[in-house]
């Protein structure tokens, strides 16, 4: 794996940074609409939604496969998603940063060799845990122990499914696309 | 243009061979072939579409095997730097010595700018080379009009240039910095034919080594050097006056076809997506061939666009007769996509597409994907595309634009079989060779009038562009905003930052937290930040404090502290509103660069990509509507197509920024700013007003805690 970074990584990694950011707006638009349905049950939603937020890093990592792809990838959404004016504002992007970390270190641990599913779901559930970290002192600082592992749960199988999962899905549809053929990826 | 003798590049090519990373066979295959071309002479290479010219351009460019990932072999030595060599190390990109003195024309129709504006794009390859900033702006301004464009148009957006515009502007960013090499992919496609000769005057007396790729030979006759390439290999040139359109067959023109049914009439048609082009009007008729001529920037593609119904008509009438219209845009990938003309097919037409397919010479690309063929390929498997779905109107826009003679002759025959079949065509085109191939009796040929009497009322807004412009004057009035000035957008950051930490390390209680926002909003509004965008964040943002506080009522979590957890959301975005509105992306790089020492090519980068993002979505739309129409459901997949789009639009991206040079800063020889990025007036109100915030904060902290202990 070379370290040095062309221009045409450094153009891919902005890219899907920035078209993942563009997705992320949308899901910060549909996340708000439905607010008032799971309001009871954010758990719930957690589980069914967050878990796309964090599809920048292992695809950045699983396409660029460099180090701190995965790391960048995420922020470089985040701040596209804060800057289309998300409800999160600028916290987005340490909530990137924190999420982007997660599947950078999963990434890190395999050496940035080992690219199979396993490993791109872990570094999923992996920017879950960042997201637990970040979210729960933030925003649920006063809740009940149990409450609070309920809601890091949902966070960490969604980011696994949605994210690790997500990822690996939209990586393998642009593989038979041949569009990663045209960036030697 | 300095007077001393410049020593010029020299090129020496011998056995050169291409294989692109993925390919089985090599894509250009030069073997028992040499060639030197010395310094100051021109290499013009031609061949039909897909032969592998822009290939060999490239590789002279140094761009293969280094940026673009593939093997390269064989001899290659442009102004003493071994490509081949460079290739095998693994450069990242053409070698630094090759970059500093070349100058690169990519092919269009794709955009192939860096920076949306276009002053900002031709100034670029000038900040890679360390030109003194003073410089830069009189530099970029004489490029823009040598090259025969308005000084104005500098400050359009690249984007919003007609098709020959931007070739212009192309040209223009490859001559700014005067290369002694010039590296030139169809520059003159899509040029009406005084400014096509004007550039390739231009061309042929720069001081500088050329390699040139071009259909057409006569402007560049006096090349030294003559490559003709046939499915990546050199063959000889064919006989020019052998390739001409095919004999006219003499069948008699069927009189019946020719009616005076209207099918489709545009009048006064205007759309708000197109500023500069004035409102457009044309009336087609059944079985009626209409050619439309026009100077670059006449708005012939808006016209086409408008006609096929593709654009949004906000001025003017439209009436259509048939409802089978089918679209062939200047850039074919619009209808295309990545995909094959196969998988784009629904089995009803796939034998009459295949028999057009033969008769322009693609029939062997059918199941290719069209992000592998090249762009006259492309061009052609669009226009089979939409011929074989029998429409009853056809909209073409530039049909033979970077083919052959012989590829040209075939579309236009093809054309003309569609007219006298009964379809009724309107064509849009600057080759002379269209209107020599087609029979005068079956055509019509409508000028279209030039824009520049449109341009004066291009900037009139529309009735609620007004209402917002005096709305805007009436919260901010002018006089405030040139006596405080334009804030810097790193110090909006740094106060985005500044409000994001102090409610972080407040406690999350409502007391505290609300204080925060309340001083934060304070500061923000003073600052020149609109209610507007206040009130359009507050939506968004009322579902979210709803969600959190509820939640944490429910996870256990006392009221006080809930509507902390929610208020807290309101503190953020308070604190960082400065930052989203304006948005100006190009003064953060500018200031990143500048104060923070961001490092140049990923910073351009980064900034280069996110330009892309309004035209990534706008593309998207264009796409769909173009494929609506065509009848194509959107794909299932949509989000894979979004990205797969972005990803593709990779390469052109990189090798834009890579030709202008952005690799070549460093420590010893930093980039120039010719955008300058200061701290004013504006920059200290905000500090002061802040630090006031904050004191504020710290005073009402210390009397809670007296009160307390009293």
């Amino acid at each position: 794996m070379s370290t040095r970074w062309s221009l045409l990584d450094l153009v891919a990694l902005s890219v899907i940074g920035i078209s993942c950011g563009a997705l992320f707006a949308g899901w910060n638009l549909l996340w708000g609409t439905l607010t008032p349905l799971f309001a009871l049950l954010l758990p719930l939603q957690y589980l069914l939604l967050a878990g796309t937020w964090v599809i920048a890093g292992p695809l950045a990592g699983l396409i660029i496969k460099r180090r701190c792809a995965a790391l960048f990838g995420e922020l470089i959404a985040a701040s596209v998603s804060f800057l289309l004016a998300s409800q999160w504002s600028i916290d987005a992007l340490f909530s990137g940063a924190a999420q982007g970390l997660g599947a950078e270190v999963v990434f890190l641990l395999f050496g940035y060799r080992v690219w199979g599913w396993p490993v791109v779901v872990a570094a999923g559930a992996a920017s879950g845990v960042g997201m637990a970290l970040h979210d729960l002192p933030l925003y649920f600082a006063g809740v009940d122990t149990s409450y609070a592992a309920l809601l890091a749960a949902a966070m960490i199988v969604s980011s696994a499914l949605l994210g690790g999962g997500g990822a690996l899905l939209l990586h393998r549809a642009l593989r038979r696309s041949g569009a990663l053929d045209a960036i030697g990826a | 243009m300095s007077s001393t003798a410049r020593s010029l590049p020299e090129i020496e090519i011998a056995d050169l061979v291409w294989r692109p990373a993925g390919a089985v066979a090599p894509t250009l295959d030069l073997r028992g072939y040499s060639l030197h071309v010395r310094g100051g002479e021109t290499l013009l290479i031609s061949g039909a579409s897909g032969a592998g010219k822009s290939t060999l351009a490239a590789a002279c460019a140094g761009l293969l095997g280094t940026l673009v990932p593939g093997e390269l072999q064989g001899t290659l030595r442009v102004g003493g730097v071994d490509l081949v060599a460079a290739a095998g190390a693994r450069e990242l990109g053409p070698p630094a010595p090759l970059l500093e003195q070349m100058g690169v024309i990519l092919a269009g129709p794709a955009p192939r700018h860096a920076l949306p504006r276009l002053v900002d794009d031709v100034a670029l390859a000038l900040e890679s080379r360390g030109v003194p900033a003073a410089l830069i702006h009189a530099k970029v301004r004489d490029a823009i009009i040598s090259v025969g464009l308005q000084e104005r148009a500098g400050e359009r957006d690249v984007d919003r240039l007609s098709g020959g515009e931007r070739a212009l502007a192309a040209a223009t960013t490859a001559l700014v910095t005067e290369p002694t090499l010039l590296i030139a992919d169809e520059p003159l496609a899509g040029l009406d034919e005084t400014r096509a000769a004007a550039l390739a005057t231009q061309i042929n007396t720069s001081q500088a080594t050329r390699v040139l790729v071009s259909h057409e030979h006569e402007p560049f006759w006096r090349a030294a050097h003559f490559i003709h390439l046939r499915d990546g290999r050199v063959v000889p040139r064919p006989n020019p006056h052998r390739a001409e359109a095919p004999s006219e067959p003499s069948a008699p023109v069927g009189s019946g076809s020719a009616s005076n049914d209207v099918v489709l009439q545009l009048f006064a048609a205007a759309s708000a997506d197109r500023p500069n082009v004035p409102p457009v009007s044309i009336t087609m008729r059944a079985g009626e061939l209409t050619l439309l001529h026009g100077e670059t920037g006449s708005g012939k593609s808006t016209l086409l666009a408008l006609a096929a119904g593709v654009l949004p008509l906000d001025g003017g009438e439209r009436h259509v007769l048939h409802r089978m219209i089918r679209y062939v845009p200047q850039d074919p990938g619009l209808l295309l996509g990545a995909r094959s003309l196969t998988q784009m097919l629904i089995p009803r037409d796939v034998a009459r597409a295949e028999a057009i397919a033969r008769e322009i010479g693609v029939a062997d690309l059918m199941s290719r994907p069209a992000s592998r063929c090249s762009d006259g390929e492309r061009r052609r498997l669009a226009l089979a595309l939409a011929a074989s779905q029998n429409p009853t109107i056809l909209l073409v826009d530039e049909p033979t634009l970077g083919l052959d003679d012989a590829s040209a002759a075939r579309v236009m025959t093809l054309l003309v079989g569609q007219s006298r079949a009964g379809c009724s065509l309107l064509v849009a085109t600057h080759d002379e060779r269209a209107a020599r191939a087609v029979p005068p009796d079956l055509t019509r040929i409508v000028h279209h009038p030039t824009s520049t009497s449109g341009e004066a009322n291009g900037g009139e807004a529309s009735v609620i562009g007004r209402g917002v412009q005096l709305a805007s004057e009436l919260l901010s009035p002018t006089p405030v905003k040139r006596m405080i000035g334009v804030s810097n957008p790193l110090t909006r950051f740094g106060l985005a930052l500044f409000w994001f930490a102090l409610s972080v390390i407040s406690p999350a209680t409502a007391v505290a937290q609300g204080a925060i926002a309340l001083s934060a909003l304070i500061v923000v509004w003073s600052s020149g930040v609109q209610f507007l965008a206040t009130l359009r964040l507050a939506l968004a943002l009322a579902p979210a404090i709803a969600g959190v506080v509820i939640a944490n009522i429910i996870g256990g979590a006392s009221p006080e502290e809930a509507s902390g957890a929610g208020l807290r959301l309101v503190a953020f975005a308070a604190g960082s509103l400065p930052l989203l509105r304006p948005f100006e992306p190009l003064r953060i790089a500018d200031g990143a660069l500048q104060h923070l020492r961001a490092p140049f090519a990923p910073t351009l980068t980064l900034l280069a990509s996110a330009a892309t993002l309004p035209t990534l979505m706008r593309e998207a739309r264009e796409r769909r509507a173009i494929r609506r129409l065509s009848q194509r459901r959107s794909d299932p997949l949509l989000l894979a197509d979004l990205f797969d789009a972005a990803i593709r639009a990779v390469p052109r991206l990189a090798i834009a920024l890579e030709v202008r040079g952005v690799r070549l800063p460093s420590q010893a020889h930093p980039a120039s700013a010719s955008r300058p990025s200061t701290f004013g007036r504006a920059d200290l109100l905000i500090i002061l007003l802040s630090a006031g915030g904050l004191l504020v904060s710290v005073a009402r902290a210390l009397i809670e805690r007296l009160t307390l202990v009293v």
